[in-house]
């Protein structure tokens, strides 16, 4: 390899490393969610006072719509991405993806996505529709400017992007396995992460479809989303909640496979049942398909269509249930340390658990039309996905990052980031709870003082802050522990799986000898026989030929972005089909770089 | 340089299973959109309004139809070729798969033209809408097979092309080609013959 | 030669199998036609022609495709993606009352 700056922006431009995707991954997630977290502090400050006029009207709807969008799609997807990209190969004894440029090539189209949907911050052009761009209120008659089809045209490109990577790692983990690695040998998080990629697969399609008839209503004229001429809104909620229902599951798995390892670690235990947790993982993913209308109990689908849902997202619980005391036993009798990760990971079970509750009040149609569009229901999600995404993949971060950096995190920065995080996500969400109970709407840029809302939503603007500055020791934390942090050995935490094998960073090859697996936690038992050192040298010597690096993933996804812009052009002139041939021009490059990719050998001749 | 995989089937074609699981929902949703507008269609009473039965021509899609499924026919036996390394049958089957592809996207054609002239455009109502969304997204994952049939026949003619080592490639796109077709099965009962329902 | 032997069977199953595929389309086609005289046709038009559609879409699926001779792991991918697939169409059908209960 050559030196020089201009070589390392092609190296990493070309890269097909899935070390090094996942670390592009994790830092363009970590850069939006700098931007979704900003735009969450805007919306608290505008509610910290009855009638305030910081940020009103559109201007509010475009900060909700984009901060939902923004931390979904852009911070907790691609953050569960890179240590799907990181993480799988190393922990299966694979030394790559089963298509390395393609992986490469899902993080170039995700990047494009990202920018799309910022690009439109820059025309002043916001989405302004909610994260759900409910029809009608997308739809060009109430949306005429650009900011729906900026909203659309990036979600369907990530959700490209998101799609394309399910199927990677779908057959990564089923096919790419080292020698005695079965299904039931597999580390939790690979399990989780295999569940999550079938959801992924046989959801996107769904808002595949139903994004292309909005962008038909909106770009060519149709009718679906337009009661006036016969077309039917409430399919949209229906195609959405399709996809939006294991969307959630697609979020919350992967840091439940995250906190599986990390408690194990800690407790120095094996996980309590391993395989339950295992189905309860698969009965989740499972149930998550057949509950989707519960987003819809006030829509007016009858009682039958709301009972029958009510009672499928009732017993979502059970397995959820039994995931967390499964959590709790591991920690049960174990010898516990209290390192930062463990503090997230429990931080998690408790967190996950107040959201979970409030997840099952919503499962009772009659409470539930209590609860719609108040922010009672926006204390629940929060919990569920800050208490407990956002818990987890910290607990993951903190846990995995000497591996992926070679450098230990500063612990007391991290835990006091850890009792930040937690006391301000506990006074914002909280606080919602109770204003939301006592009738304040969710998505209203203001209230009056006689209200009475004051109090809380003072309460909960002061937990944000609180949260913001955990996120900025967080950010310090990696600066400082990058520029002056002590060395990483291999296996900093007395770890149970395989990634812990080998030095940290890992070598480009992951493995010079392709490890053969005998049981669960198999790396564990193993240092218990011959010691870690023993390993390490056993996993880390000869030079292994690893696939050569591609111009075309970047090429192509450059390719691809003229076709949202011919599109984004097109609806603001729709009688010149012209414009449209720049998308077409988009298609033919897209196609030309894919035929010279698929013709590009992998490795060197 | 190939790995050998866990489960001994390469890659290519597992992730193109996982496809056809994901496109089974693509299509589904296609389908269901369909369903669901010409059901509200039948509930207007409009006399403008134009509806399936008005514009459905069952005698030439069943001509393409007949058309696509011979087409999977051509795939089998172009594969069966290359599997036995019989350059020869590959070649012409594998063309005339793709030139079964192409006379049934000229068949299409034909009738989006035929369609509008009757008046029925893209804009005209829900039923309409619904119908070239789907029927255009089958004929655009068509046009995406042909392509990729004649790159595979053409390639054939050059060096690099191993009978031995790309079979595998071959009969991943033919898993592609006979899932378009299936799919199509299905449209043929559901948007065609279900018109002609007594 | 043994390999040119097994080609040539091979190639008489599939046409075999396409000749049975153009038949039952043959008999979809004309089904409609034949309501008209025989009454109790009538009522069963919808399900069979779904059923004769499905046995088409599995012989194509089975055969051509070759997933009967193929592993476990893929016949559970696309079992589990079409079962899905259906589901989640009949589930809409009844949502939407395109089809009555």
């Amino acid at each position: 390899m050559t030196t020089g700056s201009k070589s390392i922006i092609l190296s990493w431009l070309t890269t097909a490393d899935h070390k090094r995707i996942g670390i592009m991954y994790m830092v363009t997630a970590l850069f939006f969610l700098v931007i979704g977290g900003g735009e969450a502090l805007l919306i608290r400050m505008q509610l910290f006072y009855p009638n305030n006029d910081l940020l009103v009207g559109m201007k509010f709807n475009a900060a909700f719509t984009m901060h939902g969008t923004t931390m979904i799609f852009l911070v907790v997807m691609p953050l569960n991405a890179a240590f799907f990209n990181y993480l799988i190969p190393l922990m299966i004894g694979a030394r790559d993806v089963a298509f390395p440029r393609l992986n490469a090539f899902t993080f170039w189209i995700f990047l494009l996505g990202g920018i799309l949907l910022h690009v439109s911050f820059f025309m002043g052009q916001t989405p302004a529709t909610g994260w759900f761009g409910y029809a009608n209120l997308s739809t060009k008659h109430f949306l005429p400017d650009m900011g729906a089809d900026f909203w659309g045209l990036s979600v369907q490109i990530l959700g490209l992007s998101t799609l394309i990577a399910s199927v990677n790692f779908f057959v990564t983990i089923i096919n790419m396995r080292a020698k005695g690695m079965s299904l039931f040998r597999m580390p939790l998080f690979v399990w989780t992460t295999l569940v999550t990629q079938l959801l992924i697969f046989l959801s996107f399609p769904v808002i595949t479809i139903a994004l292309l008839m909005l962008m038909f209503d909106r770009t060519f004229g149709t009718n679906f989303f337009n009661p006036d001429m016969g077309g039917n809104v409430v399919l949209w909620q229906h195609l959405f909640w399709v996809f939006g229902h294991p969307e959630v599951y697609i979020l919350i798995l992967p840091p439940m496979g995250i906190i599986s390892e990390v408690l194990p670690t800690f407790s120095k235990k094996p996980l309590f049942g391993y395989t339950v947790v295992i189905y309860s993982t698969c009965a989740l993913a499972l149930m998550g398909f057949t509950v989707w209308a519960h987003h819809m109990f006030t829509v007016g689908m009858g009682n039958w269509t709301n009972l029958v849902f009510s009672m499928a997202t009732m017993m979502i619980a059970v397995p959820t249930g039994v995931k967390i005391f499964n959590w709790l036993f591991t920690m049960w009798g174990g010898s516990i340390r209290f390192t930062s990760p463990m503090l997230y990971a429990m931080g998690f079970i408790l967190m996950f658990t107040i959201g979970g509750l409030t997840g099952v009040m919503h499962a009772s149609p009659p409470i539930d039309a209590q609860h719609q569009d108040s922010y009672f229901v926006v204390g629940h999600f929060h919990y569920v996905l800050i208490g407990g995404a956002i818990m987890g993949i910290m607990a993951g971060f903190h846990y995995w990052f000497p591996k992926m950096f070679g450098k230990m995190l500063s612990e007391p920065l991290a835990i006091t980031q850890f009792i930040l995080l937690t006391i301000g996500l506990n006074m914002t969400f909280m606080s919602m709870h109770f204003v939301g109970l006592e009738g304040m709407p969710r998505r209203v840029f203001t209230y009056s003082a006689e209200q009475g809302w004051t109090f809380w939503n003072q309460i909960a603007t002061y937990g944000a802050f609180v949260q913001g500055l955990g996120f900025l020791l967080f950010f310090y934390n990696i600066w400082r522990s990058l520029r002056y942090g002590e060395d990483a050995s291999a296996d900093p935490w007395d770890a149970r799986t395989l990634e812990w094998s080998i030095s940290s960073p890992p070598p480009e090859f992951n493995f010079a000898v392709e490890p053969i697996i005998e049981r669960t936690d198999d790396f564990w038992y193993k240092k218990q026989k011959i010691g870690a050192r023993a390993i390490e040298q056993l996993t880390g010597k000869e030079q292994v030929s690893v696939p050569k690096g591609s111009y075309y993933p970047f090429l192509a996804t450059l390719a691809l972005s003229l076709i949202p812009v011919g599109f984004l052009i097109f609806t603001q002139n729709q009688d010149q089909y012209s414009i449209l041939l720049i998308s077409a021009l988009g298609g033919g490059l897209l196609f030309y770089f894919l035929v010279k990719w698929a013709f590009e050998p992998l490795f060197e001749e | 340089m190939t790995h050998e995989t866990t489960t001994g089937i390469d890659n290519r074609k597992m992730a193109l299973w996982v496809m056809i699981g994901s496109e089974c929902m693509l299509f589904g949703s296609l389908i269901i959109n369909y369903l669901i507008q010409v059901h509200q269609i039948a509930g207007v009473e409009n006399p403008d309004l134009i509806r399936p039965a008005q514009v459905i021509n069952v005698p030439v899609t069943s001509l393409s139809t007949f058309v696509l499924l011979m087409s999977s026919l051509a795939m089998v036996l172009s594969l069966n070729g290359l599997q036995h390394g019989d350059i020869a049958q590959f070649r012409k089957w594998c063309f005339g798969t793709a030139g079964l592809g192409a006379i049934f996207l000229g068949f299409q054609a034909y009738e989006f033209t035929e369609f509008y002239w009757e008046g029925l455009g893209l804009t005209a109502n829900n039923f309409g809408a619904a119908f070239f969304l789907l029927t255009g997204t089958h004929g655009a994952h068509v046009l995406v097979g042909v392509i990729w049939l004649l790159i595979m026949g053409g390639w054939s003619y050059r060096t690099s092309f191993q009978s031995e080592h790309h079979s595998i490639l071959l009969e991943v796109a033919g898993l592609y080609w006979h899932f378009v077709d299936v799919i199509w099965i299905i449209i043929f009962t559901v948007v065609y013959l279900f018109v002609l329902a007594p | 030669m043994e390999k040119a032997a097994t080609k040539h069977e091979k190639n008489i199953v599939y046409i075999k199998i396409a000749v049975l595929l153009a038949v039952i389309t043959a008999i979809e086609v004309a089904y409609p036609y034949l309501t008209e005289d025989i009454k109790g046709l009538h009522q069963l038009y919808m399900p069979i022609l779904g059923g004769l559609s499905a046995i088409k879409f599995f012989i194509v699926v089975a055969y051509y495709m070759h997933l009967k001779f193929d592993p476990a792991v893929l016949k559970r991918i696309f079992a589990f993606s079409l079962s899905l697939a259906v589901l989640f169409v009949s589930a809409l059908l009844l949502l939407f009352e395109v089809v009555e209960f």
